[in-house]
């Protein structure tokens, strides 16, 4: 502080302003400080305007999973160069405790999930192994090998991992390995099962047995609906011309999965050495959001889970490897 | 697990659900001493609901032969051998069972015991027809009641239990009992082809689609039930062992009603292993001429010397009530809920509105024609 201002302040503060100098020169004295203050934040507001942009150090929210933006997501290929270059993420899967029937047992090695998007699609890449694959689910005692991704809001209660619940419904995307062969090979028929099979007349279809052989299902299917009771209802696992093996389902707890009306998810898996890379992929924009499926924007967290059904050890329905509730984030 | 009060074992029991008893239940008396094994019931049902691709091997009526005969195969002695020795004890003036259903011997990760078949195990329908206890020889007597050797046939559908198996085993509520007449369905939109119904009915009555993978069971004909008549299996038994219809719980039995008349009254007629503890809504007439008594309190319960005895007493003449309710068997094919003696020689059935739906004789007349036919100038082969 200046020696004078000290000297004016102490004349302000000991001498009541008597003379006419004095009244003149205080209000004169405020004026000026108050101007030199908004000067100054002027001018620092005028620095920063001028200042090139620092770029901001963003806060992330931490997330178990980050899927890598890219140009163009492999919606259907477990083989694609984006693979390489992405993230792996080791995710343990866990014996399914909760609901009965039980899978007590859990694999020994934990499944590699790798997750990417573009501006249209978020796809995952789950790789798990399965020494024997199991591809068919024809006979009474066959199950096929499957996977799935879960995805609901952030942040999801514990139990949202089974399914989802009520108020925080899961978006459920399942490939089977059945479903794919089903697309890879033609329908897996009764014939494909039992080669031998033999048959002399099914009542609503004449002259269709020819030497004995049954026709093929995808021939007869429409002219004979009545016979095929499940696909008469309109169960989508009956229909034997498949277009994807990745349902999307809906689930708001256990025993309340749901088929989605818009099946518009998209995946394919590759066995290869004994072991499955199965790719799934859902639209960022939900198509079935009026039934709740769950839309996914960039820079977001949601709960996510993983499941792996083992044919070969029985698995289905609730006998499953379930991971534990982890995290996503499109980055 | 809720207690539920199963009648067939004398006792409360564990059961998944809280118990919800139909308005009505839909059951069968099968007499298994008229039963000649032609099978009329098996493609009678055969033609009507599984002619279809995928549903060849299923047979949601097979007759089979007992001891050595079933479908599928030892499908009755694996799960009895599953769920190991059990008693029933005599409290009082009734039996009580002490031994473990399927449900309270399921393992901690199971809903119910049980085990899947495999496809060789449904190859076999025909599987020890008509073949003997033990095998023939000139030595043994057995043309006499009881036989020293012996077999006798099983006709057997879904049993529409009270607490079943396969409902309790759906882990997605596929699985339905209708509160209206009790009748089991599996959804077939909700089915995702999990088989554990399959895995878990011990009568094994729920089958795997190989074409539409999922389940499928027997629908008790319920568009025919739903219009007041019998299922396929039952108007076309051409031995007339059968009679459907509904069925009350031992303390609402109605006297008038023959279901409840030789199940609950006359007690003639015996579920099908109530140990398992799914308390089966098709009964059983037993046979009154197989000598192993132990064989049959295995199929049939502690009930059955008492049912042979009361079902062999009517048949010489000494109950005409149970004879009349017998004779209706297959006698129409409207649902009867009560019936009548009229004057000691008929007996009339009447539908749920009290029309008298069917008459019989409780004795068929038997007319002795000549040998030789003046009229026709020819000898008969046939006279009576």
């Amino acid at each position: 502080m200046s020696v004078r201002r000290r000297r004016l302040i102490a004349r302000v503060g000991s001498k009541i302003a008597s003379t006419r100098a004095d009244r003149l020169l205080f209000p004169l004295l405020t004026a000026a400080s108050l101007a030199s203050i908004l000067l100054a934040y002027f001018y620092r507001q005028i620095e920063a305007a001028l200042k090139p942009t620092q770029p901001a150090a963003q806060e992330q929210p931490a997330a178990d999973i980050i899927a890598r933006r890219v140009s163009k997501a492999p919606v259907s290929d477990p083989e694609s160069p984006v693979w390489k270059d992405t993230p792996a993420y080791s995710v343990s899967l866990y014996d399914q405790s909760i609901v009965r029937p039980l899978k007590t047992a859990r694999p020994n090695q934990p499944i590699t999930v790798k997750a990417v998007y573009d501006d249209e699609w978020i796809v995952f890449r789950l790789s798990f192994r399965s020494e024997k694959p199991s591809k068919r689910s024809v006979k009474v005692a066959e199950f096929r090998d499957a996977c799935a991704v879960l995805l609901a809001r952030h942040p999801a209660a514990p139990e949202a991992r089974f399914m989802g619940t009520a108020d925080n419904p899961a978006t459920i995307l399942h490939w089977k390995a059945d479903w794919q062969l089903d697309v890879e090979e033609g329908f897996q028929d009764l014939e494909n099962a039992f080669p031998n099979v033999t048959a002399d007349y099914y009542p609503p279809l004449k002259g269709v047995v020819v030497d004995g052989k049954p026709p093929k299902t995808v021939d007869v299917a429409n002219k004979a609906v009545m016979y095929f009771p499940a696909l008469n209802a309109g169960n989508p696992l009956s229909e034997p011309i498949k277009k994807t093996p990745v349902e999307k389902l809906i689930g708001r707890g256990p025993g309340t999965l749901a088929t989605l009306p818009a099946q518009d998810a998209s995946g394919w898996g590759l066995w290869r050495d004994g072991s499955w890379h199965v790719v799934l992929a859902k639209r960022l924009k939900a198509t079935d959001s009026a039934q709740g499926e769950i839309d996914v924007e960039p820079g977001k967290l949601y709960a996510c889970a993983f499941s792996v059904w083992f044919g070969s050890e029985g698995d289905r329905g609730s006998r499953k490897n379930p991971s534990m509730l982890l995290t996503l984030l499109l980055q | 697990m809720p207690k539920v009060y199963n009648w067939q074992i004398g006792r409360e029991m564990e059961y998944w659900y809280e118990a919800a008893r139909p308005k009505r239940q839909a059951g069968a008396v099968f007499d298994t001493n008229k039963c000649i094994a032609c099978q009329t019931c098996t493609v009678a049902c055969k033609t009507t609901w599984t002619s279809g691709k995928g549903q060849e091997y299923m047979y949601w009526n097979n007759v089979e032969t007992k001891p050595w005969g079933s479908y599928p195969l030892a499908w009755d002695v694996k799960i009895l051998d599953m769920l190991g020795p059990q008693r029933w004890v005599k409290e009082g003036d009734k039996y009580v069972y002490r031994g473990l259903t399927l449900f309270e011997a399921a393992p901690p990760s199971e809903r119910v015991l049980g085990y899947l078949p495999n496809d060789l195990d449904y190859a076999y329908p025909n599987r020890g027809e008509d073949e003997t206890n033990e095998p023939l020889n000139f030595d043994r007597f057995y043309l006499r009641v009881p036989h020293d050797i012996w077999f006798f046939y099983l006709p057997r559908i879904c049993n529409h239990c009270t607490y079943p198996a396969c409902l309790a085993a759906c882990p997605r509520f596929a699985i339905y009992k209708r509160p209206e007449d009790g009748i089991v369905l599996v959804d077939q939109l909700r089915c995702r082809g999990y088989r554990e119904c399959v895995k878990a009915c011990p009568y094994k009555k729920v089958f795997y689609n190989h074409v539409t993978r999922v389940s499928e069971k027997c629908i008790l004909c319920y568009p025919a039930v739903e219009k007041g008549l019998w299922p396929r299996c039952m108007r076309t038994c051409i031995g007339k062992i059968r009679m459907f219809g509904y069925i009350n719980p031992p303390e609402n039995a109605d006297p008038e009603n023959p279901l409840d008349f030789l199940i609950h009254v006359k007690k003639v007629a015996l579920p099908l292993l109530p140990q398992l503890g799914l308390e089966p809504n098709v009964y059983y007439v037993p046979p009154i001429h197989v000598r192993n008594i132990d064989f049959l309190r295995m199929l049939f319960g502690p009930g059955v010397e008492h049912a042979i005895q009361t079902y062999r007493k009517a048949m010489s003449g000494r109950d005409i009530e149970l004879v009349a309710a017998l004779v209706l068997n297959v006698s129409t094919d409207r649902i009867m809920t009560k019936f009548k003696v009229v004057g000691n020689s008929e007996v009339a059935g009447y539908d749920e509105n009290g029309h008298e739906v069917v008459r019989v004789p409780l004795k068929e007349p038997t007319i002795v024609r000549p040998f030789f036919d003046e009229r026709l100038q020819t000898y008969r082969h046939n006279i009576t």
